[in-house]
């Protein structure tokens, strides 16, 4: 007996960093990513398919999307569960609860509601989010009262954290213990889990998991784009026995990468150039680049010709600003390098001075002249910084 | 460079000329206006920049006009290391030859020569300052076209040389200044697009916040219905509760039904028993109403017997009254008759008496007329008897006039004797007479004849007398006929009878007018008819008198007429006023008669009145006293108060039993069960209200969120703030740009014009040195960074360039060239070339002039072309050259 346990689709999710073009691709990837796990659950022989929480990214989505989404789901061969998350809880406002939904969701399609699912000769039990801020652990509350019983197959589907982060929905926080106890005492045989959006084989018993995003949504994630395949076996197991076999299938095409570079030298530019040329898959590729060094006039303007192509290339690329420090530097060798004199040549290195003044006034005041690539900076040190860039692009145009 | 040498052959209209020049110091070539003194301008131009075979304009019209031979330029140069001749010939057998003196040797020809010799002057020479430092006539005011030049720069500091870049600097300033334009204006304002980049900042920025607002604005409306959604669950349970609080209540009440029934019941027979009470009372009050009714009834019947009776009286009593009436009606009648023929034997007396006055009148008229027909008959006899009416009498007359005329005539014509004699005695024809005193005058006429004393005396007849004596015998005749026709004798007669008749005529037209008189008014006739009717009539009236005794006592015998007149008329009149008494009396007795018969015809109709109503009483009393029998019949009165006094005593009972089963209730607490029902049926009542204005909130919120959920509100506010985020990055990074571009803009400018100062003040410093002896030792000039004079400061007076005099603008043009020249007089330098300058100076000016160009020319070559060689003479040690045709 096998199903394909998943969660966090968040159809409909935008991200602020995306163009538009980016953004419709990532949007339909969403919508892919449905159907590619309905391949995947015919490939592996799943019975049906649970969804674990935040099938939308809110209630508020538009209407496209909930028409976009049932002819997805449309091609899923298997019944689908869907259990309301955080994101589109079962409030009054619940996009899964909508009349639109009703009309356009196909017929195996089921929205789990909080009473049992039997499907496939497993009870489905679940623990959706009525509002965004329940005041207990939905999970618990689910299986309160219950046991084990012979010829009863119960799969637990869930949406939450497992720890308390301190976040505004503690009180909702799953007791894992609780259900790692259910599970060892044959009541439930595995608990599916929504919320985290990296593939997640969480406490000790591998049969709670949480399934990640099939799509992966930020760059934080560990493990995400998976969906996973849980064999419950023939038999019911007896409490104890090993149980469910969890198998996680990548369905994602997404890439949501960072890195942090050092860019001080030539060789250190060539290395980004390197890795930029390098990422696979471009378009479904979000960069974020946090960088850091001290470069020369020309250096800078071969970087900013790199990221500038990257971006034209990349699904997103951000730089970090926050984490980004990158000096422009304008030594005497820069200076002669733009093969200026006169009035320009004295221009350029008066940009280069006030450019270094803040690293120098440090350096003058004891300091290291910044710390960990993390040089000081101020408002004229930026903008003579740019100059220089700006002189070494006009002066190198000819 | 050095010019050493110039050769021009047919060149406009130089044949073949040949200037010298000095190598250092001013060169004065004078040259007449058709020589063309430029030609040495042009032929150094077109030497430098022309191919030999070029076909251009300005190659083409240096050929002399109208002679096909070969233009020949050759020059003899200096330019740093090189010394060199160049030769270039055009138009025919076109050719180009180098021949390089120093450093070595060399010889080209051709395009390669052309090209060489660019080559060497592009190393040593800055061509550039070559074209600047001349000055050519026409545009002597202008200022050289001075710019930041190597050379120049070189040679105004070396020190500051560094600082000055060349063109890839100016080059750079350009693009720089572009960069800056692209975010800020000229006068270094941010350009509208970075405000409008602001605005759509702030517009994406209020988009964003709006959406925010929308979401939490539908986030609240979800948390609010859900709530209400949980309070109306949470009410439908209580009132779940309630209901099943109602449910216990009732079955509590239920047991105790029996007693609370059995009460029921005693209340039932306690009203039962008032009822029936009540019916007997009513049976027993409804006898004693039928017992007084028929009593009443008959009480009527018998005062209507009583009106009816007198009803009878008074008809009686109106009968008589009318009989009365009527008697007296007709005793009224009768007197009316009566005095109606009273009234008519009055009148009748009285027209007897009119008639009779009236008759005894016209009987006198009568007679009266009688008379008068006599008188106008007598009258009329009397008129018959004149025959002499007045036509008779004027024909008399006339016929008297025709004689007397006649005789006349014929006296006239006989002839008069007067006889005088008074007292004697004449005898005439017509008698005898005494003469008296006037005597007698006698016509003799016809047979007349005097005589006296017996002597007659007669006149014989003329013819004329006797014709005129004839026709007074025929006039004579003729009255003699006449009137003898009307019986008188003469004309006095004829006129007395004639006055007679007129007085018969006028006593006839009185008697007529007199019986006119009588019988004016009256129909005579009828006045002879009614006096006979009257006479015919008097045996009537005595036989009609004997019948009638009142008209005898009237009308007794004739008396006179007026009395008896008089009292017919007061008869007549007393008899009116007895007739209209009579009259009135008729009508009261007959308006008496009518009342007495409407009165009996009231007591009439009120009899058969009060007859019906009698019998209508005694019916109705009959009717009752039936009803009264039947009901007795039924049941006696004794029985009915029986009955009513058991009821009475029955309900007693029944009272006194309820009383006792409430007593019963009251102690079994049912009225308790009964308002504990009551309050839970209004709790239940409470809660259903509750609920449905619960439920009604649920609807409105759904309805509230039917119709702004969904729509896909995230996804917008997402992308208005992902279109927030873009367009800050946008700004941010055009802020950064155009910030680059200020900061290297400014910084750029900045270093520029240091360095422009720095390198300016040599030249500046130098053409002070060469002004000081035009415009005295304090002159000072401002040079800007474009290196040309800004402005002269003359006796701490500073005058702008542009507001100088002519002369003082081309002397400062003239001396900033020199001073160039003086500075790049090195290797790079260039001779200065001055076309016909100063045509606009003063001869004091020209001296200073020619001082400068002497102290230039110590240090460089200086070329003066001139027609008019006097402003130079001044020029110490100036070579002279003339430039020949």
């Amino acid at each position: 007996m096998r199903f394909l346990h998943t969660a966090d689709w968040q159809l409909g999710m935008t991200r602020h960093y995306l163009s538009p073009e980016a953004q419709a691709r990532s949007t339909e990837a969403r919508f892919e990513a449905v159907r590619s796990l309905g391949r995947v659950a015919h490939e592996h022989g799943c019975a049906f398919v649970v969804v674990a929480g935040d099938v939308f990214e809110t209630n508020h989505v538009g209407r496209d999307v909930v028409a976009r989404a049932c002819e997805a789901l449309a091609e899923v061969p298997v019944p689908i569960l869907l259990l309301p998350g955080n994101h589109d809880p079962l409030d009054a406002g619940s996009v899964l609860r909508s009349e639109l939904f009703a009309r356009l969701a196909p017929s195996h399609v089921h929205v789990l509601d909080g009473e049992p699912v039997d499907v496939a000769g497993v009870r489905v039990l679940s623990a959706p989010w009525r509002s965004k801020r329940p005041v207990e652990d939905l999970a618990a509350r689910a299986c309160a009262g219950l046991d084990r019983e012979e010829g009863v197959r119960r799969v637990l589907v869930a949406h939450g954290a497992v720890e308390d982060f301190g976040a505004a929905t503690a009180a909702a926080t799953i007791d894992l213990v609780a259900l790692e106890r259910l599970v060892a005492d044959g009541v439930l045989e595995a608990v599916c889990l929504g919320d985290r959006h990296s593939t997640t084989d969480v406490g000790s018993t591998g049969r709670v998991w949480y399934a990640g995003a099939p799509e992966p949504t930020d760059h934080d994630e560990v493990d995400p784009g998976n969906v996973l395949v849980v064999d419950l076996g023939d038999e019911q197991p007896p409490p104890g026995a090993p149980g469910a076999v969890v198998t996680r299938v990548p369905v994602g095409r997404w890439r949501f990468r960072r890195h942090r570079l050092d860019l001080s030298t030539d060789e250190d530019v060539d290395a980004l150039e390197e890795l930029l040329a390098g990422l696979p898959d471009k378009s479904r590729t979000a960069l974020k680049l946090s960088v850091v060094g001290s470069l020369s006039v020309a250096q800078k303007a071969r970087v900013d010709a790199l990221l500038e192509h990257a971006a034209d290339l990349l699904g997103a690329l951000q730089v970090w600003e926050r984490r980004s420090d990158l000096v422009v530097r304008a030594d005497a060798e820069d200076l002669d390098a733009l093969g200026l004199s006169g009035f320009a040549r004295e221009a350029a290195e008066q940009l280069a001075v006030r450019a270094g003044a803040a690293v120098a006034a440090d350096l003058a005041a004891g300091g290291a002249g910044g710390e960990r690539g993390r040089a000081p900076s101020t408002p004229d040190a930026v903008a003579a910084q740019d100059a220089l860039s700006l002189l070494h692009r006009l002066a190198a145009a000819g | 460079m050095r010019l050493l040498r110039l050769r021009l052959q047919s060149f406009r209209g130089v044949v073949d000329h040949e200037v010298a020049l000095a190598p250092s110091g001013v060169t004065v070539v004078v040259g007449d206006n058709e020589v063309g003194k430029t030609s040495v301008v042009d032929a150094l131009d077109l030497l430098l920049d022309e191919y030999d075979d070029s076909r251009k304009r300005a190659v083409r019209q240096t050929q002399p006009v109208g002679q096909d031979v070969p233009t020949v330029v050759e020059a003899e140069v200096r330019a740093g290391r090189y010394r060199f001749t160049y030769r270039k010939q055009w138009h025919r057998q076109p050719s180009t030859r180098l021949v390089v003196h120093e450093p070595a040797p060399e010889q080209v020809a051709g395009r390669e020569a052309h090209a060489r010799v660019l080559e060497i002057l592009g190393q040593e020479v800055d061509l550039p300052l070559w074209r600047a430092l001349r000055l050519q006539q026409g545009v002597g005011l202008e200022q050289a076209e001075l710019d930041a030049r190597s050379s120049l720069a070189q040679a105004l500091d070396v020190g500051v040389a560094e600082q000055v870049g060349g063109e890839r600097e100016e080059t750079l300033v350009a693009r720089v200044e572009a960069e800056h334009l692209r975010y800020f204006t000229p006068t270094g304002v941010p350009r509208q697009e970075a405000r409008q980049l602001q605005a759509e900042v702030a517009d994406a920025a209020a988009r964003a916040s709006g959406l925010e607002a929308a979401v939490a604005e539908v986030d609240r409306v979800v948390e609010r219905l859900d709530r209400a959604r949980d309070d109306a669950a949470a009410e439908r349970a209580a009132r779940a509760r309630d209901a099943q609080a109602l449910r216990a209540a009732e079955q509590h009440l239920g047991a105790l039904e029996q007693v609370r029934r059995a009460a029921e019941v005693a209340r039932g027979e306690a009203a039962g028993a008032r009822a029936r009470a009540a019916t007997a009372e009513q049976h027993e009050a409804a006898r004693e109403a039928l017992v007084v009714r028929a009593r009443e009834l008959e009480d009527a019947a018998g005062d209507r017997r009583d009106a009816a009776a007198e009803a009878e009286e008074a008809l009686g009593t109106a009968l008589q009254r009318l009989e009365v009436a009527g008697e007296e009606a007709a005793g009224a009648a009768d007197a009316l008759a009566r005095r109606r023929g009273e009234r008519d034997a009055a009148a009748a007396a009285r027209a007897r008496r009119v008639e009779e006055r009236e008759v005894a009148r016209l009987r006198a008229v009568l007679v009266a007329h009688g008379r008068a027909e006599e008188a106008v008959g007598a009258a009329a006899a009397r008129l018959a008897g004149h025959r002499v009416d007045d036509a008779a009498l004027a024909a008399v007359e006339d016929a008297h006039r025709a004689d007397v005329e006649a005789a006349a005539r014929a006296g006239a014509a006989a002839p008069t004797v007067l006889l005088t004699g008074p007292g004697r005695r004449v005898v005439t024809a017509d008698g005898e007479q005494h003469l008296g005193e006037e005597g007698l005058e006698v016509r003799l006429a016809g047979g007349t004849w005097v005589e006296v004393d017996g002597v007659r005396v007669s006149a014989r007849p003329t013819g004329e007398q006797e014709r005129a004596e004839a026709a007074a015998q025929r006039t004579g005749r003729a009255l003699a006929e006449r009137c003898a026709a009307l019986g008188v004798a003469d004309v006095a007669a004829a006129v007395a009878a004639a006055h007679a008749r007129r007085s018969a005529a006028t006593a006839l037209e009185a008697a007529q007018e007199d019986a006119r008189r009588v019988a004016a008014g009256e129909d005579l006739a009828e006045a002879r008819r009614r006096v006979e009717r009257w006479d015919a009539g008097a045996g009537d009236r005595g036989a009609r008198a004997d019948g009638d005794t009142e008209d005898q006592e009237v009308d007794p015998a004739p008396r006179e007429p007026e009395q008896d007149g008089s009292a017919a008329e007061e008869r007549l009149a007393a008899a009116e006023v007895a007739l209209r008494a009579a009259v009135e009396g008729d009508a009261r007795a007959a308006a008496r008669r009518e009342q007495a018969v409407a009165g009996v015809e009231a007591a009439r109709r009120r009899a058969a009145e009060a007859v019906a109503a009698v019998k209508g009483a005694d019916a109705r009393a009959a009717v009752l006293a039936a009803d009264l029998a039947a009901a007795r019949g039924e049941a006696d009165d004794a029985s009915l108060a029986a009955a009513r006094a058991a009821a009475a005593d029955a309900l007693v009972a029944a009272d006194a039993a309820l009383a006792a089963a409430e007593a019963a209730v009251a102690s079994a607490g049912v009225e308790d069960a009964q308002a504990e029902v009551a309050l839970r049926a209004q709790r239940l009542q409470d809660a259903d209200g509750r609920l449905r204005r619960l439920e009604d909130e649920v609807g409105a919120l759904a309805a509230v969120l039917e119709d702004r959920g969904g729509a896909g509100l995230v996804e917008q506010l997402a992308e208005a703030r992902a279109e927030h985020d873009r367009l800050q990055r946008e700004q941010v990074a055009r802020d950064r740009r155009a910030t680059a571009a200020r900061t290297l803009h400014l910084a750029l400018q900045e270093a520029r014009s240091r360095a422009h100062e720095a390198y300016v003040q040599p030249l500046r410093a130098q053409l002070e040195r060469l002004a000081a002896p035009v415009f005295g030792a304090d002159v000072q000039v401002e040079v800007g960074a474009d290196l040309r004079v800004a402005s002269r400061t003359l006796g701490g007076t500073t005058v702008p360039f542009d507001q100088l005099s002519g002369g003082a603008r081309e002397q400062l043009a003239v001396l900033g060239r020199l001073a160039c020249a003086v500075l790049v007089s090195g290797g790079a330098g260039v001779p200065v070339l001055l076309d016909d300058a100063l045509g606009y100076s003063d001869p004091e000016r020209l001296d200073g002039m020619a001082r400068a160009l002497a102290a230039a020319g110590e240090s460089c070559q200086v070329v003066v072309l001139t027609c008019v060689p006097e402003r130079y003479r001044l020029v110490a040690g100036a070579r002279t050259e003339r430039l020949r045709g």
